[in-house]
This record gives C-alpha cells, sequence and structure tokens, in this order.
C-alpha cells in the first residue's frame, strides 16, 4: 500500500481515494504518488477487544489531502510527520 | 390533485437490551404489530411494506419476508440500506409515497438480534466495512476508530478536551433512568465517563452506545392522525473518512431540506431527537445543524438544556448511548420518541408545554449518510 491520491486533470481537484470521476467536474483523474509528508489532523490510540494497542492518525498531507494512516506512539495533531511504508502500511512519524 | 399530507398513525418500540433467542425477524414483527395495532390498522390494509437491513440476517429482500410473516401483501416492498441513517431514510420514503399518491399506509420497521445474534468481534468486523475496503480497513479501522479520530479532530479544532464531550452521555443515561425498556439505566457522572476503559481515544466505553437486540415501527398514512411528517431531507457527501469534509458532513444540507419543506427552523423545534452512537456523533450533527454554537454541546448539556425541561428536550428516552442500539431500529426509536412526545402520551417522560414541533436526524456510517424529519402536531 502506498500513498497516493487522485488529481483532476481538467479542474485541478485533488482527493485521497480512487474515484471514477471528479467531483467537482466529472473529468477522468489520474493517480499521484505522495511524497507522503503532512500535518496530523486527528489521532486515535485504538484499543482493541484482542490484541496491543496502536495509533490511528488523518494526516493533511502537503499535497492538499488527507490520508489515514499508522501512527507512532505519541503523535498528537499538529505534529508534522512523515509516512514510510511499514510492511506495507503507511504509518506516519515525526518528522 | 392535491398533494397528500403524510402521517404518522402508529409507532412502537421494543424493550432493548440483551435479550437472546428471537431473530432480527422477530424482532422486526414484533415491532410491527404493535405499530399496526396503535395505527388501528391490520396487516392487510398495508399498500408499502419498507424494512431496513439486519446485519444478523443478510436477507436478500427483507420486507417480502417481513411482510409474508404479518399476512400483508403490499404494492411495494424493499429494504434499504443506509447505516445508522436508514430509519429516517425509509421514513423519508414512505412520506413521499403518501405525497405522491403511490401509497396510502406504508409499514416501515427495523429490528435486529444485534448484540445476541453475532460475537461481538464479528459485529465489530461487520460494521468496520462502512471503511474502504483497500485503504482504512487494513490499517485497523473500526466505526469506533473512525469516530475516535473525529473526535480528535473536532476536540482539537475547538480547544476541549474529553471532558467537555462527557455531559452528553451523563444526560442520556438519566433520560433512560425512567424509560421502560431502556438498555442501560444505571445513572453515571462525568467522571464515570472519564474513568470508563479506552476503546478508541479520546472515546471511552461510556462515550459509545451499547450494541443491543430490539426493533421499532412506524405506520405513515394519508389518513390524518395526530402527528404529520412535515418535511423530510437527505444529504450523502462521502462514504468513507478519509473523503468526509468536517466543515460540511451533510447533517446541515439535510437538516435544511427538512426544515425548508416544513417552513420551519431549528428554533421552532420543541423536542428533538438526534443520532448519538457516540457522545461525539451527538455534539457534531447538533452543532452542524445549528441546534447549539460550536464546541458548545458538551456544556449545553450540562447546564440541563436537553433535559425534558430544559430548552431543547433531546433523546428523552436516552438515545441511543442507554436506551440502546439495535442497528435501523436505533435510530428509529428516536422517532418514535419524538411521536410518542408529539402526542402528549410519554407518561412519567413527558416534556413539558405540550410540544408542538419535533426533529429527528439519523447518521449512518462516518457521518456519511444524513436523514432528517420535521414532525407537528397535525
Ligand atoms: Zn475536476
Amino acid at each position: 500500500m502506498t500513498l497516493a491520491y487522485d488529481e483532476c486533470p481538467s479542474c485541478g481537484r485533488r482527493w485521497t481515494l480512487p474515484r471514477t470521476g471528479c467531483p467537482s467536474c466529472g473529468a477522468e483523474p489520474r493517480r499521484c504518488a505522495s511524497a507522503g509528508l503532512g500535518t496530523v489532523a486527528a489521532v486515535s490510540v485504538v484499543h482493541p477487544s484482542s490484541g496491543d494497542p496502536y495509533v490511528l492518525v488523518l494526516v493533511d498531507l502537503d499535497d492538499g489531502v488527507r490520508a489515514m494512516g499508522r501512527g507512532a506512539p505519541g503523535l498528537a495533531v499538529g505534529h508534522r510527520v512523515r509516512a514510510r511504508p511499514d510492511a506495507g502500511i503507511p504509518t506516519f512519524r515525526a518528522d | 390533485m392535491a398533494i397528500s399530507v403524510a402521517h404518522v398513525a402508529g409507532v412502537a418500540v421494543t424493550p432493548f437490551g440483551r435479550q437472546p433467542g428471537r431473530t432480527a425477524l422477530d424482532w422486526q414483527a414484533t415491532a410491527a404489530v404493535a405499530a399496526l395495532a396503535d395505527a388501528g390498522l391490520v396487516a392487510p390494509e398495508i399498500d408499502a411494506v419498507i424494512c431496513g437491513y439486519a446485519t444478523t440476517a443478510g436477507h436478500l429482500m427483507p420486507a417480502d419476508l417481513l411482510a409474508e410473516r404479518l399476512g400483508a401483501r403490499p404494492a411495494i416492498a424493499h429494504g434499504t440500506s443506509a447505516g445508522g441513517a436508514t430509519g429516517l431514510v425509509i421514513l423519508a420514503q414512505a412520506a413521499r409515497l403518501v405525497r405522491a399518491g403511490d401509497a396510502r399506509a406504508v409499514l416501515v420497521v427495523g429490528g435486529e438480534d444485534r448484540a445476541s445474534g453475532q460475537s461481538g468481534e464479528t459485529s465489530t468486523r461487520t460494521l468496520a466495512q462502512v471503511g474502504h475496503a483497500e485503504l482504512e480497513v487494513p490499517l485497523g479501522g473500526t466505526v469506533p476508530a473512525y469516530y475516535a479520530l473525529l473526535a480528535s479532530a473536532h476536540l482539537a479544532a475547538r480547544g476541549l478536551s474529553p471532558a467537555d464531550l462527557a455531559p452528553l452521555a451523563v444526560q442520556m443515561r438519566a433520560h433512560a433512568a425512567t424509560t421502560p425498556g431502556a438498555h442501560l439505566a444505571k445513572p453515571i457522572t462525568v467522571d464515570d465517563v472519564l474513568a470508563s476503559r479506552p476503546i478508541a481515544e479520546p472515546l471511552r466505553l461510556l462515550d459509545c452506545c451499547p450494541v443491543s437486540d430490539g426493533g421499532a415501527a412506524v405506520v405513515v398514512t394519508a389518513a390524518p392522525a395526530a402527528v404529520a411528517v412535515t418535511g423530510v431531507g437527505e444529504a450523502h457527501r462521502h462514504q468513507h473518512l478519509t473523503e468526509a469534509d468536517l466543515a460540511d458532513l451533510g447533517a446541515l444540507r439535510s437538516a435544511d431540506t427538512a426544515f425548508g419543506q416544513a417552513g420551519r427552523s431549528v428554533g421552532d423545534v420543541d423536542v428533538a431527537g438526534v443520532y448519538d452512537s457516540f457522545t461525539v456523533t451527538l455534539a457534531m450533527l447538533l452543532e452542524e445543524i445549528g441546534f447549539c454554537a460550536p464546541g458548545t454541546a458538551g456544556t449545553d448539556a450540562a447546564a440541563g438544556r436537553f433535559a425534558r425541561d430544559g430548552a431543547l428536550p433531546l433523546n428523552t428516552h436516552g438515545g441511543l448511548l442507554s436506551y440502546g442500539h439495535c442497528g435501523v431500529g436505533g435510530g428509529m426509536a428516536h422517532l418514535v420518541e419524538v411521536v410518542t412526545q408529539l402526542r402528549g402520551a410519554a407518561g412519567a417522560r413527558q416534556v413539558p408545554g405540550a410540544p408542538r414541533v419535533g426533529f429527528v436526524h439519523g447518521d449512518g456510517g462516518v457521518m456519511s449518510a444524513h436523514a432528517s424529519a420535521v414532525l407537528e402536531v397535525a
């Protein structure tokens, strides 16, 4: 799983999850790779009913889109982070 | 031809809780029979049946299944899936059918053995599928985790702490204490909420609704009844949290459509039922719709604004947080309660001052599907 986003070649709108058409103008988007740099927008330590706690984050990428990933312990809203693929899962750590 | 006005002629909600031994269809049928009796109708008089999904059943055609069980042979029947918004979505659909003249008596039903019909882990896994199959669920996304991320963003943007959400849970529990059939009735305090075990921080156990067995049903008719459906609305802006615009989730758009049809606004509402799967769900919905200023839902709750004798009596049965959550029927319980209050039939729970205007809102997915209704004393 690599961090990527969609960009509309017609109006320039960007978003994260793959779509068949731009929600603004309907044009067919192209998939772009993200550099993985951004700012934490939300963070949760999740406590599953079995297994160890883990950190989920929403990150506002510098590309102008929001992505979900795992996070390193101790992250807080506003922290600058960089994503590294961790066993295929994008994991954000303090940059 | 004059446009028919949709009325709510019958309502019913079963007790909620862990109540093994009945299937989803059993709960749907129990609620439907009671709502039909309340409306003074028998099943053969129903010309449309709309039934919400049940995760424990997964049946291909739940409305046909239910219609046969009841002895109804409707001209129109279909199941509907819009997550937690389903109950209000099918009420809206029933109102549209009646207004258009396509049906004169519509039975709207939700019911599920969600607590005892499957394991907790299966339930969590099933519900997590509202997340993106490739880019959210594999990260460990669950419904509480998605709402925890919403809570994190919400609290940070407004400079609040989890203690600012807890009063919402406390008020719902206080309402449930006097509601027969509530899943959770033991009073709680803000300290109890903050001391409960973490589920997905900042949300703790008492920020989350329980999973229940139960059902609810409503009969919508063209024939006059005590309560009219004067406005309905919906909005569907995203499916996945990653694509959500937190400044425009759809709740306000949905409510505005319903208020616009009714010629009403938030200030006219005497009694409300707003979806409260988590404390943060309720806070975000109340604030986006405009019942509360940004960041103030919790302080409003602490000040007693949502009590039965408060300025905006809210979820007076106890809501999902304490009456309980059996799936589609959970969101419909708010509708049943508001209709009961407008009828002046809530007994010990009755809101004083003869409420005339009610509002109900449902949310499905991760603030993904929104549906609203304005109900008024006819
Ligand atoms: Zn475009």
